[in-house]
């Protein structure tokens, strides 16, 4: 707000050129950050947030270059600016923060050497003032003992470590302004507190401005003091984040909102899902951009694009028919009564049940692959799923969701422990009963890209488990492929596409019409909607939900995304360290945590709502997952627990029923009473 | 409001980028291929050579079975464009009956030493474990006895002919590939789509055959092309060491070893022709090998992309 700002970016445009092709990816964008402000960009993937980032430290990828604009910093414009006098504004006046910590330090080099460095090319120091002042900042991040892990190896460190000594190189020459992009996307959600904190903390004591892009519109609330939103290369809406959440005036803003989880967890309401897709970014669009996928558009909007309209104290956006807020009740809302989940099916049969479950991974090391130890993935878990019900299962990385998963699906043998399927015991199967048997359940991967095999046409992996179970002849396989396609709603045409022609969301349709080819009555997704953006995911949230309606199947939801999991979910199972901790109905759960570690999961997940956000900005849950080699005595989750007492040090707590619902906690100090 | 009921998808089966309608694999491939100047030279001599021998002698006649005493070592001139060799033969038409011998050879040898070793490295790296280990200690055994001489072994114990070069050849050729395709079946097998065939039932023979091994086709396609000039070389080293196919016969190796022993006297048009010609293919199989393997690649890009 002040007159000089600390970066300005006027109508910047960057192209990228590969082959024949030019990607318009930033068209024309407009920011400002202060000194001492969070600016936060949001938007989806391929909207240029981190193309706009990446321009002002001109480290755009191989043939991206600005066509256009100005990036002025403290008055200087960086545009026309040589690369070596470039250099000496990387890293001394702006440092930058990347998203996968470990591709972004060196695995050669010993961390303090690697934020030493980072000060040696700005300053005129010698090694050890270096050394010295690599020490001094790598405190500064919270790196414990830091005088003595300097002589670490990246690979010594945890994820979120390594994102503290990727700060520390970027803050090594206390810069004016840090760029951080995607900071957090990586981590575990409790991580992912500490290092917004770690970010929020220097930039007090420092002064700097700081570009947070994410595309997490949680993330933003509670650090953010004003927002960009970016769809299509250009921002469409800006304001302070209490103005934005609440008051937006652009309606792919609003779109956002409403496709959030919580929200519609929240309101009741069925998630609203974006419908189509972002646009083609390789032609240049002269009109709105998100014309195409808006229900408010009108002639004009095809026609050009919106003039900067200013509103208040510097809200400001593109749009010829902005959102009115004068009526507080959505009354225009088509929404239909929502069904809620089926709670009175309560005692719905049992279709597979877990007892006592236990999968350990030998660790073997040396030329002989002796074998040095186990890693526990998971320790002796039982469930039950029932049918037409979903199981969701959360826990951050490491946790053993996935293996169980995987274990479902009959992809991995149990070391002990049973998994009963309408009573049969699926680890003691072997050959073809086990292949018909394991009909029933299906899985559907995180990634379908990968998960199909990209010489086969769409048609050929959804008929594919049919061809593999024989269950049906080519003739019905054929009119099976062309009901699953109605069923998740794609044109049958594209039987005769291959994998690598659809979009994300597309797939993933795909993938879960792949299993549901052979009519299963389980079918176990393994964090189905984690690589989409929130539009998309909330129309595959959908798709599940009202397939589930028609088809009476059973999920195992796994994320680790609270909200989606809420969402989706009957029934929570939340797992730590390869323990189940806490399972019962999602509601009771979500509302009233009885473990501790639920209850830090849930404070942690960014919420987009800036004021509660800010006030829950004190609950970090403290430290890191400990090792599954090696796991703690008694309970596991008690490193952490900061209501730990001896006890849980030495007995360990049973799941045991916990007040009148079907809810059960392991701990030996529940949150909510008995 | 603004977004229409998410039960309501519409059916987005519009393709995510403006792409030819339904491109395969292959035919994107191809078309990096065609991009590619060289492997288009390559292909064009290629085409050119096997032209050259096998139709060849159909347009020019002469006599490849009875010497001829009277017309030893004349120099390229009217009758003989390319001279005649030490008995008499016409040296372009030789090269012609002797490209077809190389060509046959290295195609086959190539061909054969592929397929097999590719199945066996597929196997051996799938299976895993013990299989594996037995199966490639095998691999390595027969790596470490010198190619020559397990080829002079060989020439003294078989009499040299077509289908015995073949074998021959084959036989000291599919340890590379067999190499080369069990780690890319490592690779391979722990890819996603190849879990997910596991959980729908597939058994490993389905799945090496399904998913593995054609997905492996872009290093199987450029090692067939290398083969094939390391093949032609092989046959080439043989006959120079005079333990190639028996007169009248006649294969570019044999050929060049006889000329060699006259490049005292002055006989280069017995030397230049078939080294030539042995070059000219090798090179040619290169290019192609080359631009083969790119454009699997870039079909790979694309697919990630």
């Amino acid at each position: 707000m002040t007159a000089n700002p600390l970066l300005r970016v006027e109508n910047l445009h960057t192209h990228i050129r590969s082959g024949d092709v030019t990607v318009h990816a930033v068209n024309g964008v407009d920011l400002h950050v202060d000194r001492g402000e969070v600016l936060g960009i949001v938007g989806e993937s391929g909207s240029g947030k981190t193309l706009t980032a990446l321009s002002v430290m001109r480290l755009l990828p191989h043939g991206g270059r600005v066509a256009e604009g100005r990036i002025l910093l403290d008055g200087r414009d960086l545009v026309p600016m040589e690369d070596k006098a470039l250099r000496h504004v990387r890293g001394a006046e702006v440092g930058m923060v990347f998203q996968d910590p470990l591709s972004s330090l060196n695995p050669t080099m010993t961390i303090g050497d690697q934020v030493a460095e980072a000060v040696r090319l700005h300053r005129p120091v010698s090694k050890k003032q270096a050394v010295l002042r690599a020490v001094e900042v790598l405190d500064q991040v919270g790196l414990p003992a830091a005088a003595r892990r300097i002589h670490d190896y990246p690979h010594h460190l945890s994820g979120g470590m390594r994102q503290r000594v990727m700060i520390a190189i970027a803050l090594a020459c206390e810069p004016k302004l840090l760029i951080a992009d995607e900071p957090t996307t990586a981590l575990d959600v409790t991580i992912q507190k500490q290092i917004l904190g770690v970010i929020d903390r220097l930039r007090r004591e420092l002064d700097m401005g700081v570009i947070l892009v994410t595309h997490d519109l949680g993330v933003v609330a509670g650090y953010a003091d004003r927002v960009a939103v970016m769809y299509a290369g250009r921002v469409v809406e800006t304001a302070t984040t209490d103005e934005l959440y609440g008051r937006e005036r652009h309606p792919y803003t609003t779109a956002l909102f409403e496709a959030l989880p919580e929200r519609a967890v929240n309101a009741g309401e069925p998630l609203r899902s974006i419908p189509g897709q972002p646009p083609d970014l390789s032609a240049p669009i002269t009109a709105c951009p998100f014309a195409p996928r808006c229900a408010h558009v009108t002639d004009r909007c095809r026609a050009e694009y919106p003039p900067a309209s200013v509103e208040g104290t510097g809200h400001v956006y593109h749009c010829f028919v902005p959102i009115e807020h004068v009526a507080a009740a959505p009354g225009a809302s088509a929404g239909r009564a929502v069904a809620p989940p089926p709670v009175s099916e309560r005692a719905a049969p049992v279709v597979v049940e877990l007892v006592d479950l236990y999968k350990e991974f030998p660790l073997n090391r040396g030329v002989l692959q002796r074998q040095v130890g186990t890693v526990s993935a998971v320790a002796g878990v039982s469930l039950s799923i029932r049918a037409g019900e979903t199981f969701g299962l959360v826990g951050e990385s490491g946790c053993g969701k996935t293996t169980i998963g995987r274990i479902l699906a009959g992809l991995e043998r149990p070391t002990s422990g049973q998994v009963l399927y309408h009573g049969d015991d699926l680890a003691g199967l072997r050959g073809a009963e086990r292949k018909r048997k394991l009909r029933g359940i299906q899985f559907m991967f995180q990634d379908s890209a990968a998960a199909m095999d990209p010489r086969m046409r769409a048609g050929s992996v959804l008929a594919e488990p049919m061809r593999v179970q024989r269950s049906a002849d080519r003739a019905a396989r054929q009119a099976r492929v062309e009901e699953l396609l109605d069923q998740v709603g794609m044109a049958r045409a594209a039987a005769r596409r291959y994998p690598h022609e659809f979009s994300g969301g597309q797939r993933q349709r795909l993938g879960l019409a792949r299993a549901l080819a052979l009519r299963p009555e389980l079918v176990v997704a393994d964090e189905p909607v984690s690589a989409l953006d929130v539009s998309i995911q909330a129309q595959i949230l959908n798709l599940m939900r009202d397939l589930q309606r028609d088809a009476g199947i059973s999920y195992v939801v796994i994320s680790h995304d609270l909200s989606v999991v809420r969402y989706i979910s009957d029934v929570i199972g939340v797992m730590y360290l390869g323990k189940l901790v806490e399972v019962g109905p999602a509601a009771t759960v979500y509302e009233s945590p009885a473990h501790p570690y639920t209850k830090a999961l849930i404070d942690t997940v960014p919420v987009a709502d800036p004021p509660i956000e800010r006030t829950r900005r004190a609950n970090v849950l403290h430290g890191e997952i400990a090792s599954a080699t090696n796991p703690p005595s008694g309970c596991r989750f008690r490193t952490r627990c900061p209501i730990a007492v001896d006890i849980c040090a030495t007995t360990e707590p049973p799941l045991a029923q916990l007040g009148p619902d079907a809810r059960r906690v392991a701990c030996h100090f529940p949150l909510t009473p008995r | 409001m603004t977004l229409i009921e998410a039960q309501t998808p519409p059916p987005p089966g519009v393709p995510a980028a403006s792409r030819g309608a339904h491109e395969s694999p292959f035919r994107s491939a191809l078309k990096v291929f065609v991009q590619n100047r060289l492997a288009v030279v390559g292909l064009a001599l290629v085409v050119l050579i096997v032209v050259f021998s096998f139709a060849g002698p159909l347009v020019y006649h002469t006599d490849q079975v009875h010497t001829n005493l009277d017309q030893v070592t004349m120099a390229p001139g009217s009758g003989h464009p390319l001279g005649t060799d030490s008995v008499g033969y016409d040296e372009l038409g030789r090269l012609m009956v002797g490209g077809q011998t190389s060509l046959e050879v290295g195609l086959a040898a190539a061909v054969i030493a592929t397929l097999f070793g590719s199945v066996w490295g597929a196997i051996a790296g799938y299976a895993g474990g013990l299989l594996d280990g037995l199966m490639m200690r095998v691999t390595d055994v027969l790596l470490s006895i010198p190619t020559l001489f397990f080829l002079l072994l060989m020439a003294t114990i078989f009499r040299p002919s077509k289908p015995v070069l073949i074998i021959v050849i084959a036989m000291v050729s599919w340890l590379i590939p067999a190499r080369l395709i069990r780690g890319e079946t490592l690779t391979l097998k722990v890819r996603e789509y190849v879990q997910a065939a596991r959980g729908m039932g597939g058994g490993g023979l389905y799945n090496l055959f399904q998913h593995v091994l054609p997905n492996a086709i872009g290093t199987i396609a450029v090692n067939v092309t290398f083969q094939i000039a390391d093949a032609i070389l092989a046959i080439a080293a043989m006959s120079y060491l005079g333990l190639g196919v028996p007169p009248p016969e006649a294969d570019w190796g044999g050929m060049l070893s006889d000329g060699v022993n006259y490049s005292y006297s002055g006989y280069w048009w017995l030397i230049y022709p078939p080294g030539v010609a042995i070059v000219l293919t090798v090179v040619a199989f290169n290019f192609i090998g080359d631009a083969v393997r790119d454009s699997f690649e870039s079909r790979l890009r694309t697919v990630r992309g």
